[in-house]
């Protein structure tokens, strides 16, 4: 999830940025010689998580710290990056409760892009939003509404399919369908509404897209294996905490600080066995007084609609996500198959932390600067440079096994 | 709007040239086959032919009647870019060339002097790139020629002892072709922000510049030769640095199709679908800075040349020589490229960095005069590169070389001799950039390492043939 208004006041930032990156004479990870010959050169395509979002943010650093950008450096492949200056763009937030974002900066500014020092193709072609229509939509294409300037500021006019092509990639990795059911998932209403929520794509236009990809894959001549990622189950995202939860008068009062009033758990559609996981922002959305200070667990009835719908995720919600994100993952899996890649499903490695208590049920108010643990960034949605290890390793064990490569583990 | 990179390879353009291959930065020894076979160490033990003009102008005292040497080299130059952050290799796409010389000498029978004209190419050659590589923005094509025009007169000062010289009029063309990256440029009205921190990749080219320009100069060429005793022979020469100043060179700019297209949310904040090729066609319209019709002034100093040897005759039929050669490339450090129009109005006139050094370069070379006529060459030559490592580019990816040489002389009849020689230029390749050093610019403090960014190989293969022709 990402924001599309960042630019307004760039040239602040970027005469902040400037001062520090004006020598900077790298754009990425040197490598000298692959760890094995696949990886001479690689290519990830992604959206976000790839591109390295984190705590509603991008820069220099949270690219860095991105799972490809760590499989490049196990792989000792060299990986040019569409490096961002800091502060950002637009800056990480640094603090949970003020939503501080880095530099002082708001989420409309951008920092503008390191300047590169030589020729030569991107090797993280990934652009946060980036739907499955995205890497091989024209630009623009049908996909404008999840376009925003950073599809400019990374891909320069060319889709992600074709600045990967130009690397000419011997390795690829692509992780992509996030977003085609994260917006829906975060705002609780799971049909397409302008304005509102992006929905869900549905399986056929999801199978159009990702076949696509894959034809774009099999074009590019230079190409000898990948890895296709499985789409997270956006349900369980650590943005996402249990309705059930505010029964805890710990959590309750720590949710009714940042909602800025004494919440009312509405007893009928939120009774204590309640199953349906609220999006924390709605606790903003009633200090911002555009929702009453009434937790809804279920959809109201017409006229109260959204009440009950915005923000909550119920059961059947969460079914319907959970439903779609499998047929997703089947088909990715097959595609992988297909393509003689490596297939990796992220959706066990992030249950098991949820399961483990490494991320919190509900946000820790206590530790403004990692509410959501160390595995998730301050969004409660992008995962933090622990979750990149945590999965850059098991991407790679996946390779492994299927390359019969040894490309080592990520620190 | 800035084009800076543009500026940079223009000026690039005007002063440096090609990969000249077997000797110190941009010179071009190949003048007569017999000097090329015996690894060019002729100036103490002369090559016995009209060559001698620019090898060693004292020494043409020494032949008999009149003399014309005449013919080519064919230069094959094979070289490559290894990129680091790819790991990918560019090969270099360079054509043969084939530089000529001609000599005419007249020395009367017993007289104690000689006059003569030569015309011989001692700095230039070529280099040129395939379309694709990414250092094309320096110099996709670049092409150098400076002929060299030198009436010469010799006179024997005393037994064994002959001084010469005369002057040189120089003629050089200079033509270059490269690519013109849109990432460097400004965006217009964006005060400073280029549109490679909007981002369009390094590397986007959207334009191509092509400049030609000729210039004269004059200089000189003198020399001296002795004998000391019966087996021993002295030699220098020393020829002047030209100064050719390329005035209203021409440049001519030609807008090429990005093909890209601004999604929506652009930071341009243009609608979606906007190609972004409309943006920059004002930029070629009649007075803007890249309009058609524009010139550049620039120089370019050929350096001088220094050059001693001995040689020692007291083996049967052969003889060994050896060189000591020193240009003086330290003069060329900066290079002003001034533009006349609309790019100047633009700021895009620049000063680039070379920092060159003086150079030297070791010659040894053996010939034996075999029983059935004819000779045979070999040489050899160490050569120091006059590029400081922080100047190993694409137009000049210059870099310590070695020279293995061999020939033959062949007589045909009591007139005519055959020389052919073959030349193979070694080196072990050397890190260079692909971008551009300019004065008031981040990079003129950058060192190599923060500049260079992958390995240039060069090898080359130069044949050689002349004839000569005594009448």
């Amino acid at each position: 999830m990402f924001c599309n208004r960042y630019l307004a006041g760039g040239v602040a930032a970027f005469l902040l940025a400037s001062a520090i990156t004006a020598c900077s004479s790298d754009n990425g990870v040197l490598g000298a010689k692959p760890a094995a010959p696949l990886f001479k050169t690689y290519v990830s395509i992604g959206n976000s998580i790839t591109a390295g979002v984190q705590s509603g943010g991008i820069n220099d650093s949270t690219q860095m710290q991105s799972y490809a950008v760590l499989i490049a450096r196990a792989a000792n492949t060299g990986f040019r990056i569409p490096l961002l200056n800091r502060p950002g763009c637009p800056p990480p937030i640094d603090n949970f409760l003020t939503q501080h974002r880095v530099g002082g900066l708001t989420a409309e500014d951008c920092a503008l892009r390191t300047p590169t020092p030589t020729p030569g193709a991107l090797n993280n072609v990934a652009v946060p939003d980036a739907t499955s229509l995205s890497p091989t939509a024209a630009v623009p294409g049908p996909d404008t509404l999840v376009e925003n300037a950073l599809t400019t500021l990374i891909l320069g006019g060319e889709t992600q399919a074709q600045r990967a092509a130009e690397a000419q990639p011997t390795f690829v990795s692509a992780w992509i369908g996030n977003n085609d059911v994260l917006n829906a998932s975060l705002t609780g209403i799971l049909p397409a509404t302008p304005g509102v929520s992006n929905g869900i794509t549905a399986l056929p236009a999801f199978t159009t897209n990702y076949k696509n990809l894959v034809k774009a894959l099999k074009a590019i001549p230079s190409l000898e294996g990948g890895v296709l990622i499985g789409v997270v189950n956006t349900a369980n995202v650590p943005l996402l905490f249990p309705a059930a939860a505010l029964y805890d008068p710990t959590v309750k009062g720590a949710f009714d600080q940042v909602a800025g009033a004494t919440t009312v758990i509405d007893p009928t559609t939120c009774p204590p066995t309640t199953t349906s996981l609220i999006n924390f922002a709605l606790a903003g959305a009633i200090r911002a007084g555009t929702h009453p200070a009434t937790v809804y667990c279920e959809s109201l009835p017409s006229p109260f609609q959204p009440l009950g719908n915005a923000y909550v995720l119920d059961a059947a919600e969460q079914a319907a996500v959970t439903d779609t994100v499998n047929a997703y993952n089947t088909l990715i899996a097959a595609e992988a198959d297909t393509l003689g890649f490596a297939y990796y499903d992220p959706n066990p490695a992030l249950v098991a932390l949820k399961a483990s208590g490494a991320i919190p049920v509900f946000p820790n108010l206590a530790d403004p600067a990692a509410p959501f643990g160390t595995y998730f960034s301050l969004d409660g949605v992008h995962p933090a440079a622990a979750a990149h290890v945590l999965l850059a390793n098991n991407i790679i064990d996946a390779i492994n096994a299927k390359y019969g490569t040894s490309v080592p583990h990520t620190q | 709007m800035n084009f800076d990179r543009l500026s940079r390879c223009l000026m690039v353009a005007a002063l440096a040239v090609p990969a000249a291959v077997e000797a110190q930065g941009f010179g071009l020894n190949e003048i007569g086959s017999c000097a090329v076979a015996r690894g060019f160490a002729v100036t103490s033990i002369p090559c016995n032919d009209p060559s001698e003009i620019y090898w060693n102008p004292s020494a043409t005292t020494a032949l008999q009647g009149w003399g014309l040497y005449v013919g080519a080299a064919a230069v094959q130059v094979n070289g490559g870019f290894n990129a680091d952050s790819t790991g990918r290799s560019y090969p270099s796409d360079v054509p043969a060339k084939f530089p000529p010389h001609i000599f005419l000498n007249y020395t009367p029978k017993g007289a104690k002097w000689a006059v003569g004209i030569g015309s011989y190419v001692p700095y230039g050659l070529v280099s040129q790139w395939k379309p694709d590589f990414p250092g094309r923005f320096e110099s996709q094509y670049a092409s150098l020629l400076s002929d060299y025009i030198q009436p010469n007169f010799a006179y024997r000062i005393a037994p064994g002892w002959s001084i010469g010289g005369g002057p040189v009029f120089g003629i050089s063309h200079v033509e270059l072709r490269q690519g013109i990256d849109l990432a460097p440029a400004p965006l217009p009205g964006g005060g400073g922000i280029t549109f490679g921190q909007v981002g369009i990749p390094t590397g986007t080219q959207f334009a191509s510049a092509d400049l030609k320009g000729t210039a004269t100069a004059w200089g000189f060429n003198v020399g001296i030769h002795g004998k000391i005793g019966a087996d021993w022979q002295i030699g220098a020469r020393y020829l002047s640095k030209l100064k050719f100043k390329y005035n209203d060179a021409d440049v001519q700019f030609t807008q090429q199709l990005t093909n890209l297209v601004l999604a929506a949310g652009n930071p341009f904040q243009l609608p979606a679908g906007t190609p972004l090729d409309a943006l920059l066609t004002p930029q070629f319209s009649p007075g803007a800075p890249l309009s058609a019709g524009q010139h550049v002034n620039t120089e370019i100093d050929h350096p001088a040349q220094l050059q001693a040897g001995i040689g020692y005759t007291g083996f049967t039929n052969t003889n060994i020589s050896v060189d000591y050669a020193w240009i003086d490339y330290s003069s060329f450090d900066r290079l002003a490229v001034n533009f006349v129009g609309p790019a100047n109005d633009a700021n895009l006139s620049h000063i680039l960095i070379e920092d060159y050094k003086s150079s030297s370069s070791v010659r040894v070379g053996v010939e034996h005069a075999f029983a059935a006529g004819f000779r045979g060459r070999v040489g050899f030559d160490w050569i120091g590169s006059p590029a400081p490592d922080v100047t190993v580019t694409p137009l000049l990816p210059d870099m310590d070389r070695r020279n293995y040489t061999v020939g033959i002389g062949l007589p045909l009849g009591a007139s005519y001799t055959l020389d052919a020689a073959y030349l193979h230029v070694d080196t072990s390749g050397r890190r260079g950039r692909l971008v551009s050093r300019t004065v008031d610019s981040p990079s003129a403090t950058a060192s190599a390492d923060q500049l260079n960014s992958g390995f240039y190989t060069l090898d080359a293969n130069v044949f050689s043939l002349s004839l000569k022709i005594n009448f």
